[in-house]
């Protein structure tokens, strides 16, 4: 009778079986590094984008919108951000597990190395500016996004509690310009003893954040005006 | 003589390498794991000799199939067990069965093997043992009595049992911990049945 051994090698020829190519095979493993990879850049990009919304939230001004310091913290944390951070971290943990040799690392260990490369990158990232074009084009082209995300639009956008931000589009004087605010509105900005940083100059096109009072007819007087961005 | 590869001595990965250059050499290597598989087969699901040795064979044209797909880092043997082992789960999941009670000879090598580990000489009584032993390692979860086997009858490492099974050793140490404190409460739950109705 036959050996288990003659009757497969009996059927791999009469069948014609062959091996798989290399190919394939090294196809298949780089597809899990690659979307390994794909996942960490995305989480870090969230991560970046996390860093730049903590960064340059004006965490002195929560008095002015009526809420304590922890209900300003819990609006403030970018929950969208956040979310696509921890979903892009767990596919690469997947992923990652799923290369030729991932099984070998403990659950704890791979999940590390997931988070810790989002991190990690996104910091960089942070540092390198890219979080805010990938901000500002998530801004511009995603009309949701402003609903899901607690911006400086929502926080400058409050002139009659004081907050207000926009666009300088037209300078009148010494102590008096135009700005556009994020709806579009119109308002005539007046300087009284206003204090603003050294660095910061005046010219069409910049922007602007401003704590001070609202008076009628879109006139608004301004006590302190800082840069729209600390970057 | 160099280049053959009947010579006992040569290495598995040695045959793999022969193998990508001429598929003849397979068969020397699939002789060398035949037996052994086949076993394993046995041990791990229950199933006939003849049902066994279909699984071997199917799983031994996955090998061939795949064989680009060895990775020298690992051991051949973890690598074609690997293999073997999802086939004969992949077979029993098709005729949708559960893998069946061990013989008793096997479960006599495990707990043989065991004794020491789990300390249960003094407490039970060895007839008793003799005699319901496949009782015993039937009250065992699937998952335990795989890597009781592959430790004790198959003789693997934590880092092949890891390979093989493709979890981490860290799991794999924790695998067969449980196992053997469940095995230990199985033991000793029979033995408290049987002496209650004896």
């Amino acid at each position: 009778m036959a050996s288990v051994s003659e009757k497969t090698f009996k059927a791999i020829k009469e069948r014609n079986i062959i091996p798989q190519p290399k190919w394939q095979i090294v196809l298949r493993n780089h597809v899990f590094w690659a979307l390994f990879g794909l996942s960490v850049i995305i989480g870090a990009l969230a991560v970046s984008i996390v860093l730049l919304i903590i960064s340059e939230r004006d965490w002195d001004v929560y008095g002015y919108l009526d809420k304590s310091l922890a209900e300003y913290i819990m609006v403030s944390i970018p929950y969208l951000w956040l979310f696509i951070f921890i979903l892009f971290a767990l596919s690469s943990y997947y992923y990652f597990k799923n290369t030729s040799k991932g099984y070998r690392y403990d659950t704890p260990a791979a999940l590390i190395v997931s988070f810790s490369a989002s991190i990690l990158i996104g910091t960089m990232l942070f540092f390198g500016g890219i979080d805010l074009q990938i901000r500002d084009l998530m801004a511009d082209n995603f009309p949701f996004y402003n609903k899901l995300v607690y911006t400086d639009e929502d926080v400058w956008n409050a002139a009659e509690k004081g907050l207000l931000g926009g666009e300088v589009t037209e300078i009148r004087g010494p102590d008096q310009f135009v700005l556009r605010d994020s709806n579009g509105t119109i308002w005539n900005i007046g300087m009284v003893s206003t204090s603003w940083p050294g660095n910061l100059v005046f010219q069409r096109g910049l922007r602007v954040k401003m704590i001070g009072h609202p008076a009628e007819d879109h006139i608004f007087f301004a006590n302190t005006i800082r840069s729209w961005s600390s970057r | 003589m160099f280049f053959n590869a009947s010579d006992p001595n040569k290495t598995d990965e040695e045959l793999v390498v022969l193998t990508l250059k001429d598929k003849e050499n397979y068969r020397y290597l699939m002789e060398r794991y035949e037996k052994k598989l086949t076993r394993y087969i046995i041990r791990i699901s229950g199933i006939k000799r003849d049902d066994a040795e279909d699984v071997l064979q199917e799983s031994f044209i996955k090998a061939y199939q795949k064989i680009n797909n060895f990775d020298f880092d690992y051991k051949f043997s973890s690598w074609m067990y690997r293999i073997v082992h999802n086939e004969t789960f992949t077979y029993l999941r098709k005729k949708k069965a559960r893998p069946k009670v061990i013989d008793s000879e096997f479960s006599s090598i495990i707990l043989d093997s065991l004794k020491d580990d789990l300390n249960i000489e003094k407490e039970i009584d060895k007839k008793y043992l003799a005699k319901h032993l496949s009782e015993i390692m039937s009250g065992i979860s699937e998952k335990y009595r795989v890597v009781l086997t592959l430790k004790y009858l198959e003789d693997k490492d934590y880092q092949e049992i890891s390979d093989i099974l493709k979890k981490p050793m860290g799991t794999v140490a924790t695998l067969l911990k449980r196992a053997k404190e469940q095995l230990k409460k199985e033991i000793i739950k029979n033995q408290s049945a049987f002496k209650s109705y004896g």
